[in-house]
C-alpha cells in the first residue's frame, strides 16, 4: 500500500469540528480501521483542535487550522497544524483526576484523553507553524 | 448537534453530539437543574471533554447544596470516555 495524504483546512471555530470528525471518520474507515480505532482518532481529533481554537487562537474563530490524515501501510496519522501560541509539551503535566473531580476546573483533560486514546502524539514548531500529529498503528 | 430537553422536573434527555460547540446550550440547561436529577444519555452518540467538563461543573454545582446528578443510558463509547476521563468515580452511573 502506497502512502496517502488527504487534507482539509477549516476556520478557527468548534462550528466545524463535527466536519472533522466526518473527514477523519471516512478516511479512517476506508483505510480500513477497527471500529473502536475509528472512534477513538475522532475523538482525539476533535480534542486537538478545540484545544488549538481555545489556547492557541484564543476563540478568534476566523485562522486557519490545516489537518492532513496520512496513510501509512503500519499507521494512521493526522496532523493539525495552525499558527497561533503553541503549546509546550514539556510543561503539560498528566492531570489529576482526584483534583479535577474536587474542582471546578478540568484543565489538561483533553490532553489527558489525546494520549491516552492515541498509540503515538508527537508536538513540533516549525517556524511559526505549530504541528501536532496523532498516531495510531494497525495491529 | 444537541437536543436537550426535560422528560420531567428532574429528568433532562441529551441526544445528539456534545461537543465544544454546545458546550454553551448545555450549560444553559444544566444550570437551571436544582437538586438531585437524572440525566439520560441513551441518545447521545458522543461526548468529548468539553462536554465531560459541563457535567462536572453542574455536579460540583448540585453538590453544594447536597444534590447531585445520576447519569443513565450511556453507550459504550460515551461509557468509555467516562472512564478514561476517570469520571467513572464522580458521578453515579446506572
Amino acid at each position: 500500500m502506497a502512502n496517502r495524504i488527504h487534507k482539509l483546512t477549516i476556520p478557527s471555530s468548534t462550528r466545524y469540528l463535527e466536519d472533522v470528525r466526518q473527514f477523519v471518520e471516512i478516511h479512517a474507515e476506508k483505510a480500513r480501521l477497527p471500529e473502536d480505532s475509528v472512534q477513538q482518532l475522532k475523538m482525539a481529533v476533535d480534542e486537538a483542535c478545540a484545544n488549538v481554537i481555545e489556547h492557541a487562537y484564543s476563540g478568534n474563530t476566523d485562522q486557519p487550522i490545516d489537518i492532513a490524515v496520512i496513510v501509512k501501510p503500519d499507521r494512521f496519522t493526522v496532523r493539525i497544524r495552525d499558527e497561533g501560541v503553541g503549546f509546550n509539551p514539556d510543561a503539560y503535566q498528566e492531570p489529576d483526576l482526584a483534583r479535577i473531580a474536587r474542582s471546578r476546573r478540568a484543565g489538561g483533560l483533553g490532553v489527558h484523553i489525546m494520549h491516552r486514546l492515541m498509540d503515538q502524539v508527537e508536538y513540533r514548531q516549525r517556524g511559526r507553524t505549530n504541528e501536532c500529529c496523532l498516531t495510531k498503528y494497525r495491529r | 448537534m444537541l437536543e436537550i430537553s426535560k422528560a420531567d422536573e428532574s429528568t433532562v434527555l441529551l441526544k445528539g453530539r456534545m461537543d465544544a460547540s454546545q458546550a454553551d446550550a448545555a450549560h444553559e440547561v444544566m444550570d437551571a437543574l436544582t437538586g438531585t436529577c437524572t440525566v439520560d444519555f441513551a441518545g447521545l452518540e458522543y461526548i468529548s471533554s468539553a462536554g465531560l467538563k459541563v457535567l462536572l461543573a453542574t455536579q460540583q454545582r448540585l453538590w453544594e447544596s447536597g444534590g447531585e446528578i445520576v447519569l443513565q443510558g450511556m453507550t459504550p463509547h460515551v461509557r468509555m470516555v467516562f472512564d478514561l476521563a476517570g469520571f467513572d468515580s464522580v458521578f453515579k452511573i446506572s
